[in-house]
């Protein structure tokens, strides 16, 4: 066994695109499969970030919405989110975000609201995760 | 074992020596991962009423079956059944609409049979309507 001790990764031919050996004996891509922004935040009260990576700042849009921006840009709109809430009295609550239309590089609004009623609400714990290109 | 320290590598291929095992990354509290396994395999983001595929990562096709319901063709296919996941949401509205009732969800062995390189997504508020957005992810063992 090795151990490589570096701070950067970077593909050798494409600077971004590194194969990465499967579980199998298929090869995957490095920079596609990453997690490219992850957010764990509190809506109840003050909103306020739990954990979070690539995520400047959660900003508080209006009841039952709240924004994520990033450090890092998305190159485009065309990014994929993911995502789940978790709090008592919130019938399984859900989360989605705003169409390409709305969204941006740089932030995604997101709603969060109850599992049985569809009207918004503000969960202790809302999670959200994004992959994509990067700027 | 054998330890080389820097900054910066360029390489083309990260893969175990053995072929075998799965490469370990650090993590920032002192953990280890794999690398695969914490990869996203498959990612999608498709517009069903325009039937457009606006991105995409290991996904070769996407297939309308119906109003609502696509299929989604992972050509580097999962192990087993049992050895991957799917989550991710949409709308169910022609338009950017995303009022009460309108999310959905990828779901698996519904509108389709799933295999290791295929499964399905649906939107749905009280009948299935393609909506100009579905967001899917799936992680798993690659064969």
């Amino acid at each position: 066994m090795s151990t490589l001790v570096i701070n950067t990764i970077q593909g050798k031919t494409t600077a971004g695109s590194v194969n990465v050996r499967g579980e199998g004996s298929n090869n995957t891509n490095l920079q596609q499969g990453l997690c490219k922004q992850w957010c764990d935040w509190d809506t109840s009260g003050t909103i306020a970030i739990r954990d979070s990576f690539n995520t400047s700042s959660v900003v508080d849009h209006a009841s039952g919405y709240s924004k994520n921006l990033y450090t890092n840009n998305f190159s485009t709109q065309n990014y994929v989110g993911s995502g789940s809430a978790t709090g008592l009295n919130y019938g399984s609550p859900a989360v989605m975000s705003n169409a390409r239309a709305t969204k941006l590089t740089s932030e995604v609004l997101i709603r969060h609201f109850h599992g049985t009623s569809n009207g918004v609400v503000n969960p202790d714990d809302v999670m959200f995760t994004q992959h994509g290109d990067l700027a | 074992m054998s330890t080389i320290v820097g900054t910066n590598i360029e390489v083309t291929n990260i893969k175990y020596d053995s072929d075998t095992t799965a490469m370990i990354v650090s993590s920032t509290g002192g953990g280890a991962g794999t690398v695969p396994q914490g990869l996203a395999k498959q990612w999608l983001y498709y517009n069903q009423v325009a039937n457009s595929i606006k991105g995409s990562f290991n996904t070769s096709s996407v297939t309308d079956g119906a109003a609502g319901r696509i299929s989604i063709s992972v050509p580097s296919p999962y192990t087993s059944l049992d050895d991957y996941m799917a989550i991710g949401y949409g709308n169910a509205y022609n338009g950017d609409s995303w009022g009460g009732n309108n999310t959905t969800a990828v779901k698996v062995n519904w509108a389709f049979t799933n295999t290791t390189s295929l499964y399905d997504f649906t939107n749905h508020t009280g009948s299935y309507v393609d909506g100009t957005y579905a967001y899917a992810v799936s992680f798993g063992d690659l064969s």
